[in-house]
């Protein structure tokens, strides 16, 4: 057999192998998306979950304390569930908006897997309409409004590991209005090992909130304020519901931290500051980890200046004083903010620079004198 | 300029994908039998505008019926269009190497395969399309569904112009029988698909 012979027949054996892997490859991803299609009626969509059917095709939505009444063919308030011929379905399962691997102390979360990446995730729509929101691009957006992603809950634990993340944070919108796809790919992941956070604004109901609370290993929580009044006015929520969220989410004991974005002038008073601090360590405990982050004008509130650091350092000192153990600042240069301490010898147990760990002392949470540290930590 | 420019965009990002999916029949074609480069592009014009045909209609249904849509049947005649690709696919090669048999197939099945498969690889539900589905209900128009797979079409064609140069390969004999069974492998294994997927379609 001369080469040209030989170049021949690898050729011949290189296009059918070619045609053959083509073939397989429709028929597994034509599979895969059958099963994912399998969770949707008729409509193509997926059907919601706590809701009633009310007369003449309308129906009410009891997934977050807004409970939405609707006719046929309109949108909830979050933009991401509809009433369609008199059920409700969700318009945002298994449409990513966007997704990054983060470090897990973006979110932040540092009392969790400390420098370990997670795979973060976001669908478009949002319960509550913050004037200040730093997503609304998506936050305030139907489905249709932006370029989605088509992902089924398989494919986005698949894309997770195969980033070498070891949890998948719901983040940047509102998750909870994702409810549905969140809860399956939170099932999922937790059978293949993986962990999940929720990154959220609180405002879901307690029988949701308790269902999901099953699956997930963390929760943040931002607590905009601690008045009703800036609830209201800037954020479309109410407070009542959020404070309700964060005694469910300790009681369950899935790990919570909660983070206050200081908005000046609007919710930065030395009381406001203390009654919050004070409302934690006597419904949730000294060990909640509290970040007070920077606020910066952007959406509907670029008339406002800066958050001022000293103002944080204030608010910081105000919650430790109140006896919380765990405070930390976040979107400013302040290195004592951003370190975690134990709380006995006062060492640095973990050193962090903006998102990134710089020392972590401690092993399997514990201090090198023995003291633990609350957290999930492997 | 949304209008124009999302289905393109979508189109150039899915257009390799598309490819992929349709390689084991347009590739198979091309390589089965000897053709000048002149002729296998107008086999490969051909077969879009089957494709074209079938982007067409499926956009007008889709844009149509908006969430009426049910995407169900369109699985049901997916899976029926596996069959029909797969007999099409069949009986070309079947024609190649039984030329003057009895079980010739008809000379419109012979002639018109290209354009044949292309519509029904048109119509086909395969994942990138799936992509722009969604979109497209949003819009309730059977125009602007029209429109955008039209356009859609016409990114993702791009990537299908160097199949034609698998008809340079098949000047060779050992490529040619290659081809042809490579061809047969892909219409039984479609075939069988197409069957076992109607049978278990979770409708």
């Amino acid at each position: 057999m001369n080469i040209t012979q030989l170049l021949k027949k690898i050729l011949s054996f290189f296009f059918l192998a070619i045609v053959l892997g083509a073939t397989l490859l429709f028929i597994y991803r034509r599979e895969n998306s059958v099963r994912a299609d399998d969770s949707l009626d008729k409509t193509g969509f997926h059907e919601a979950r706590y809701y009633e059917p009310l007369p003449q095709k309308r129906v009410q939505c009891f997934l977050c304390p807004n409970e939405c009444t609707f006719s046929s063919g309109q949108f909830g308030a979050c933009k991401a569930r509809k009433n369609i011929d008199g059920k409700l379905y969700s318009m945002v399962y298994g449409k990513i908006a966007t997704s990054h691997v983060d470090p897990i102390e973006k979110k932040p979360f540092f009392h969790f897997l400390p420098s370990s990446t997670a795979f973060s995730i976001a669908t478009t729509g949002c319960n509550m309409h913050c004037l200040f929101c730093q997503n609304w691009e998506i936050s305030q957006a139907f489905p249709e409004d932006v370029p989605t992603q088509a992902a089924t809950p398989d494919k986005v634990v698949a894309q997770a590991l195969a980033n070498g993340a070891r949890s998948i944070a719901f983040t940047y919108n509102e998750p909870v209005i994702a409810y549905e796809y969140m809860l399956d790919i939170a099932k999922l992941a937790k059978s293949k090992g993986l962990k999940t956070v929720v990154v959220s604004s609180g405002y879901i109901e307690e029988e949701p909130l308790k269902e999901l609370l099953k699956y997930i290993d963390a929760y943040k929580v931002d607590l905009k304020a601690f008045n009703e009044k800036f609830y209201r006015k800037f954020t479309g929520g109410r407070l009542a519901s959020v404070l309700e969220t964060l005694k469910t989410i300790k009681q369950s004991g899935v790990w919570l931290e909660i983070v206050n974005l200081i908005v000046p002038g609007e919710n930065d008073s030395d009381d406001e500051l203390r009654a919050m601090a004070h409302w934690i360590h006597s419904n949730l405990g000294d060990s909640v980890p509290l970040h007070f982050s920077r606020f910066f004008p952007q959406y509907k509130l670029k008339n406002l200046p800066p958050t001022p650091p000293e103002t944080l350092i204030r608010a910081r000192k105000i919650a430790m004083d109140e006896g919380l153990k765990y405070v930390y600042t976040g979107n400013i240069a302040y290195p004592e903010g951003e370190a975690t301490y134990c709380p006995e010898s006062k060492e640095k147990a973990i050193v962090r620079q903006g998102y990134f760990v710089i020392a972590n002392h401690l092993k399997n949470g514990a201090c090198p004198d023995g003291e633990q540290i609350p957290g999930v930590w492997k | 300029m949304e209008l124009i420019l999302q289905p393109l965009l979508a189109g150039l990002s899915v257009g390799a994908f598309c490819l992929t999916y349709c390689f084991p029949f347009i590739g198979t074609f091309f390589g089965a039998e000897e053709r000048s480069p002149k002729k296998n592009f107008l086999i490969l014009l051909e077969f879009l505008g089957g494709r074209l045909a079938g982007y067409l209609c499926f956009g007008l249904l889709v844009g149509y019926l908006g969430e009426k849509f049910d995407p169900r049947w369109l699985r049901r005649a997916t899976d029926i269009s596996f069959i029909v690709l797969s007999l099409a696919l069949f009986f070309y090669l079947l024609g190649l190497v039984r030329e003057k048999n009895f079980c010739r197939p008809p000379k419109f099945l012979k002639a018109r395969s290209p354009m044949l498969m292309g519509f029904f690889m048109g119509i086909n539900l395969c994942p990138p399309f799936l992509l722009s589905v969604t979109y497209v209900f949003s819009r309730h128009s059977a125009l602007y569904g029209i429109a955008y797979f039209a356009l859609f079409f016409l990114a993702s064609s791009l990537y299908f112009l160097p199949t034609v140069f698998v008809g340079l390969a098949s000047r060779a004999k050992e490529f040619r029988t290659m081809a042809r069974t490579s061809g047969f492998l892909v219409a039984t294994l479609f075939f069988i698909y197409g069957i076992y997927s109607l049978v278990h379609n979770r409708l």
